[in-house]
């Protein structure tokens, strides 16, 4: 667990764009057209294409690199949900708050520009990683 | 002493090949601890270059374990139907005592199905090694489009 456990993490944004998501496609290997293509992404519940997930949760664990080095992952839990799509386009705020003074686990979330939680969830710095059975 | 990865796991499972037939990939086919098989991952200069332009330069890298989680994903469980959706993520990390090198191993394996409110939840687990030391383990909650 990382010495010093701020109230705050990092603040950590970016900007989503086609060229953006073309280039993690090309980077993660993930070429589902929900992603990339117009025409296929209108005919779905979504209307529009949309970001990876995991683009915003890149930029969680960005934030996390940017409050603790790496000294965070010795033995952490990072639960999420994607709760709703970022649309290519979207500005992405990755933050977190410390649940209390006593805690090691922080409240995180992604939220676009429009204020919409694409992600939430929390990170335990102290996860003694109990679901792991090899 | 005893590695991390042995106090938590013990030894690293026996993995099969990649599957090689070329039937696509549906919710029927999926059964709890399938396993999909191990995929040996090499960032190289021109991908650092790609993630660099992505992210930037700065910064630890802790991202590149869940891309190259996503690359086995979608690279040992082909083909795939279109729009598949990922609705949540866990990751577990297991150990920062080595520095993020250049080649990793993943494993895939099945975790789970479940039919309910008439969409297909299918739950992945990968676990990535570097050196045979697991780094970290991602459960990867799916709604499959087929």
């Amino acid at each position: 667990m990382p010495n010093s456990i701020p109230e705050q993490l990092e603040t950590r944004t970016l900007r989503t764009s086609a060229e953006f998501v073309r280039l993690y496609a090309n980077l993660s290997g993930d070429h589902n057209p929900l992603h990339l293509d117009e025409t296929f992404a209108a005919a779905t519940p979504f209307g529009r294409t949309i970001a990876h997930g995991n683009i915003a949760l890149n930029l969680l664990l960005d934030s996390l690199d940017a409050t603790f080095g790496s000294d965070w992952r010795e033995a952490a839990e990072v639960d999420i949900r994607f709760n709703a799509p970022a649309f290519v386009g979207d500005e992405l705020r990755a933050h977190g708050t410390r649940q209390d003074r006593n805690s090691a686990v922080y409240s995180v979330a992604v939220t676009t520009d429009s204020g919409l939680n694409v992600v939430t969830g929390t990170v335990d710095l102290r996860s003694e990683n109990p679901e792991g059975d090899g | 002493m005893a590695s991390r990865k042995e106090i938590y796991t013990g030894s690293r499972p026996m993995v099969t090949e990649p599957r090689k037939d070329d039937a696509l990939w549906t919710f029927d086919r999926f059964e709890p601890s399938m396993s999909f098989g191990s995929l040996d991952i090499e960032i190289d200069e021109d991908r650092m270059a790609a993630w660099s332009g992505v992210f930037g330069a700065e910064g630890h890298r802790s991202g590149l374990l869940v891309v190259v989680m996503m690359e086995a994903f979608i690279r040992l469980i082909q083909p795939r139907p279109n729009g598949n959706v990922h609705a949540a993520q866990k990751l577990q990390f297991i150990s920062a005592t080595r520095s993020l090198e250049r080649h990793f191993s993943v494993d895939v394996r099945c975790d789970g199905k479940e039919l309910r409110k008439e969409r297909r939840w299918v739950n992945f687990r990968a676990d990535v090694y570097q050196r045979d030391a697991l780094l970290m383990t991602g459960l990867i909650t799916t709604i499959w489009a087929a």
